[in-house]
């Protein structure tokens, strides 16, 4: 194999691995609802700024080595003034605007038309999820079952220690305090099974805390809630 | 032991702006938390604007205030130590670092506090 094509293999098998972290049950990059897509549209603008930085920057770089005269007419204080301060400032001020303007979407404000509401009961190291629209007992353990399509108010506290619900292709994460009702709105676009974690530090069973949110389609949902509140009754 | 040509306590000014600008953002950050466990946020005071909107505007206006008399203040120092300082003799760089910082103070009093006038405060 000649030494060119080694070094083509090395490359292609480097950004394999580092776009892996792309995709999978796990991905932010991957959002499957609206509040997880804001999310995923700040990284881009984040991602997308920071390679047009690093472009001027590196070009700036090279130009100072081959062509210095070029930039020998920019004076100290001009690099200073203007790459120093005022592309920086430019930079944050824009995104702090699109960071404010994309959090907006994510505020759970109380709608015309309430939403479905579920509770999330964080403990040491399970999930407990229970459903305010079942009558009597409903609870399911480290499964959250949802409406497809439907916008739904998750409604989350603890028992025990701070804990976070993060589910990262429906939404972002919310701190579960003892004492304390923290609410985080979610919607999956398609029915599906989508994983999440705990995403605080809790103790010695903090990376085994996660849970499942299966989103069923809206006709069925009713039916299969009812069916998993049965099925972790008799277990 | 030798005196320091420059007292101590000019350099507080250096710092002064931030100080006010952090007691600013503390204070708007608890009042923020107690506001929203009260339900400030939704009890109108007048014309659609809650008292929990109204007591964020009047904290970030109090340190916008704060930081911009400082701010002032710093540059009348610098001008007066200008003109104090002989030709020959080194700009006045303690004043001059005072000022700038002091206007950094004001901008992060603008960036920081000023989308309490319209961002969500609750939920």
């Amino acid at each position: 194999m000649s030494r060119s094509a080694i070094k083509r293999i090395c490359v292609l098998g480097v950004t394999g691995l580092l776009t892996a972290g792309c995709t999978g049950p796990l991905s932010t990059l991957e959002p499957a609802g609206p509040a997880a897509a804001s999310i995923a549209l700040l990284w881009w603008i984040m991602l997308a700024g920071s390679v047009v930085l690093f472009a001027i920057v590196i070009g700036l770089f090279t130009l100072a080595f081959y062509r210095p005269a070029w930039l020998a007419g920019i004076s100290a204080r001009n690099w200073i003034l203007h790459g120093g301060i005022t592309m920086s400032s430019v930079v944050i001020l824009l995104l702090l605007v699109a960071a404010f303007v994309l959090g907006e979407r994510l505020v759970a404000r109380p709608l015309a038309d309430p939403p479905l509401a579920v509770q999330a009961n964080g403990r040491m190291w399970v999930w407990e999820f229970s459903y305010p629209s079942v009558e009597g007992p409903s609870l399911t353990t480290n499964v959250l079952h949802i409406p497809a399509g439907e916008i739904v108010d998750v409604r989350v506290t603890s028992s025990d220690v701070i804990h976070s619900f993060w589910s990262p292709r429906l939404a972002g994460k919310i701190d579960a305090v003892p004492g304390h009702e923290n609410v985080v709105r979610l919607t999956a676009e398609r029915p599906g099974t989508y994983r999440g974690v705990c995403a605080e530090f809790c103790g010695v069973g903090h990376t085994q805390m996660h849970f499942t949110v299966i989103a069923h389609p809206p006709e069925a949902y009713e039916q299969a809630l009812a069916d998993a509140i049965a099925a972790e009754t008799t277990e | 032991m030798k005196q320091s040509p420059v007292p101590a306590r000019r350099m507080i000014w250096l710092v002064l702006g931030h100080v006010a600008w952090a007691a600013g953002f503390v204070a708007l950050y608890a009042g923020l938390s107690i506001g929203c466990e009260y339900g400030w946020h939704v009890m109108e005071l007048a014309g659609g604007v809650s008292v929990q909107r109204a007591m964020l505007i009047v904290l970030f206006l109090a340190t916008l205030a704060a930081t911009s008399v400082i701010a002032f203040l710093s540059w009348r120092r610098w001008s007066a130590a200008r003109t104090k300082t002989a030709a020959a003799a080194p700009a006045p760089f303690l004043e001059w670092a005072s000022f700038i910082s002091s206007l950094t103070a004001v901008a992060a009093a603008i960036v920081s506090l000023a989308p309490s006038f319209v961002l969500t405060t609750c939920y």
